[in-house]
């Protein structure tokens, strides 16, 4: 934790000026990534690079390790081999710490039940640089979550509680967005405003990774797409392929449909 | 467990076993053929040879534990994470051997099986710290993140054993120990006796390698088999 | 840090989870006491000191449990081991929040548990107490701590989180006892400063080790 943090910001002024990738410098720099689950190989060896402004949409059949892919870039995972830089620190191999600047929605809204949304954001915001109110506050507006603010947060809808772990995720700013099936459970128009969100990221020149089994989404919302497959990159193309494209790549990369079912 | 797959360790397994043999015969000669009687204990002084030796091991082998532990969190080894596995099984075994040579040893000597003794009251908690240890590893999954939190128990067990020590020793007085009797005619005064315990020592030393290296290889095989079943299961 | 035990003693306060079942717990612990062994054998200081701790440490532990399964619910855990800071200081913040919660416990406990086993003629030192009491649930608030992260991920953590905890808190309990004791007795500080020193040393000990380890242990 001490011995990690002047490396950090050497690391970062070094990402500021290098330009590694085709498309900015690399946020993300992983190679021959691993991670089983007990003996269950999940990776089996992921090279990746994603720059500066890109959008990933990672796909891939059921329990090809996606949201793992993203815990470990997220750094609360820690991988089993292999090495991992993210945001120029470090994250693997070498003594575990705290990422920075990384934004992360999970499957789960990785909030506290028992606080209200505004409290939770205030605890995640009292660990965030500036004015932590009025950071509490545009989150709250921008997730339109006013009316919900006071609330508690075991009572909130399903689409309520996944703008409240959006706003969670976003709170920091951070460069690098990783978003982990964000869809899920929200009506259209929230929809919409994440897919605006991810617009902004990627003007503002942050970069984006999100793991979606809607293959018509994708080509609006990303420039880049990686097919993930037993563990393995079977497919990385940028630009994003239309569906129809999308789904022939798909079933010559792994020899499936790319029905998203309930497939393990 | 015949299996000889042709790793630098086969030939300690092959070695181990007879060496363990050879020395634990000599101990055994050495502790009642040809050690005299204490003079104030009599004959069941001659178990405080078996006693202390695997008291000094079981030691050893918590002290392996936390620096494998340390060697494991550095560098994600796995035969690290096993050799602490097996040196925790083995040193329990120790303990346990400790703590049933003990009251053998107390009954006819205090006239009870057991006392609030300071040695006797932390080796019992040790043998707890190293049995909740194990059953930390058996009741959580057997992922890298169980095996970091075993690390960390290793190190903390370990970390405990000075102030157990410390606080025993406050709270019972000092042990009524052999080797620093008061008495001029007591305790080790025959040379043999020394000796008897350096084999003894030694003989325990070896039987403890030989536990371990059985056990990290059956930690691996285990691995192993579990490995290939899975495999199978996937097709 | 104090973010971490702000929130926590925040949620405390609503659910009021920890400190109901503790008390009601250790009231258990007592009753079960009088009723195995007579209660009128259970006089002197030795055993109200004795019983604070025993009682503090029984239901402290499966109260301690609570502080992790809230960060497990709903993937918290998650959310803490992406904080921007060190990880380190999110174990000294949720060893704080435990030592608020167990010292307002112990200090409701031990007085209780001198009236209920009728402990006549003491005097005890006030200062020799508190600082007995302070450094005594210290060391169980990191211990604790640290014992209830470990255990939090085994489906078995109730059970697994005291035996864990107990044999590593033996030379605190051993300490905190005795200590209590002669304060209970009216015995100056430095009277009782070897066990002081062993509590002292305890605190200090573990709560490095935790705020070391807990690198380790956040991430899955």
């Amino acid at each position: 934790m001490q011995d990690g943090t002047p490396s950090l910001a050497v690391a970062r002024d070094g990402a500021s000026v290098g330009s590694g990738a085709p498309s900015g410098t690399a946020l993300v720099s992983a190679r021959g990534l691993t991670k089983s689950f007990g003996l269950l190989p999940v990776l089996r060896g992921i090279d990746l690079d994603v720059g500066r402004g890109e959008v990933v949409a990672v796909l891939g059949p059921n329990g090809t390790g996606k949201s793992t892919l993203l815990r470990l870039l997220a750094g609360v995972m820690r991988p089993g081999g292999g090495a991992l830089r993210v945001l120029g620190a470090e994250l693997f191999p070498g003594r575990p710490g705290p990422p920075s600047g990384v934004g992360y929605l999970g499957h789960e809204p990785l909030v506290y039940r028992d606080l209200t949304p505004r409290e939770n954001l205030d605890f995640f915001a009292s660990f965030l640089p500036g004015d932590r109110t009025a950071r509490v506050e545009r989150a709250l507006s921008r997730a339109r979550l006013e009316h919900a603010a006071n609330r508690k947060t075991h009572l909130l809808s399903r689409g309520t509680l996944q703008r409240l772990a959006i706003a969670r995720a976003t709170l920091g700013d951070p460069e690098l967005l990783l978003l982990d099936e964000p869809f899920t459970g929200l009506d259209p128009s929230a929809s919409a405003h994440l897919e605006e969100l991810v617009a902004e990221a990627r003007r503002a020149g942050r970069s984006v990774l999100l793991v979606s089994h809607d293959l018509d989404s994708v080509p609006r919302i990303a420039t880049r797409v990686v097919l993930l497959h037993r563990g393995r990159v079977a497919l990385d193309v940028a630009p994003a392929p239309d569906p129809q494209a999308l789904a022939t790549a798909w079933r010559e990369a792994t020899g499936e449909t790319p029905d998203v079912g309930d497939r393990a | 467990m015949t299996a000889d797959d042709g790793t630098p360790r086969a030939w300690r397994d092959r070695v181990l076993p007879w060496a363990t043999g050879a020395a634990m015969t000599l101990a055994i000669v050495m502790v009642f053929l040809v050690v005299p009687d204490e003079r104030e204990q009599g004959v069941v002084q001659r178990i405080f040879y078996f006693h202390v030796a695997a008291a000094w091991l079981a030691f050893a082998g918590f002290a392996a534990v936390a620096v494998a532990s340390a060697w494991f969190l550095r560098t994600g080894s796995e035969a690290a994470d096993r050799l602490a596995h097996a040196c925790a099984e083995v040193g329990l075994l120790f303990t346990t051997l400790v703590l049933v040579t003990g009251p053998i040893w107390a009954r006819p000597i205090w006239g009870t099986w057991w006392t609030w003794d300071p040695r006797l009251t932390m080796t019992v908690v040790l043998w707890t710290i190293y049995a909740a240890y194990l059953m930390l590893r058996r009741l959580s999954a057997g992922d890298d993140t169980t095996r970091r939190y075993a690390a960390v128990l290793g190190i903390v067990g370990a970390l405990n054993i000075p102030l157990l020590v410390l606080a025993v020793r406050l709270w019972r007085g000092i042990h009524p120990a052999v080797m620093i009797n008061k008495d001029p005619e007591a305790g080790l005064k025959d040379p043999s006796m020394v000796w008897a315990l350096v084999v003894a020592n030694v003989a325990m030393a070896l039987l403890f390698d030989w536990l371990v290296s059985l056990r990290t290889r059956l930690l691996r095989i285990d691995r192993e088999v579990a490995a290939l079943e899975m495999e199978d299961s996937q097709g | 840090m104090w973010a971490i035990a702000r929130k926590d003693l925040a949620i405390e306060r609503r659910t009021g989870e920890m400190l109901s079942s503790l008390f009601l717990l250790a009231l258990l612990v007592v009753l079960v006491f009088a009723f195995a062994v007579e209660p009128e054998r259970l006089v002197g200081p030795e055993i109200a000191a004795g019983m604070t701790w025993a009682t503090l440490l029984f239901s402290g532990t499966l109260a301690l449990n609570r502080s992790f399964a809230i960060e497990r619910e709903s993937g918290a855990w998650t959310a803490l081991a992406l904080l921007p800071v060190d990880r380190g200081s999110i174990f000294l913040g949720k060893m704080l929040a435990n030592f608020v919660l167990l010292g307002f416990a112990s200090l409701v406990l031990l007085p209780a548990i001198s009236i209920l086993l009728g402990t006549h003629g003491l005097d005890p030192a006030p200062l020799t107490l508190a600082l007995t009491l302070v450094l005594g649930v210290l060391g169980i608030a990191s211990i604790g701590t640290l014992c209830a992260a470990i255990a939090s991920r085994s489906r078995a953590r109730e059970v697994l989180m005291p035996l864990l905890a107990f044999p590593l808190l033996a030379p605190l309990l051993i300490a905190a006892a005795r200590a209590t004791t002669g304060a209970l007795v009216g015995s100056s500080p430095s009277e009782v400063q070897p066990w002081l020193a062993v509590l002292a040393g305890f605190d200090m000990i573990f709560a490095t080790a935790g705020w070391l380890a807990f690198d380790w242990i956040l991430e899955e």
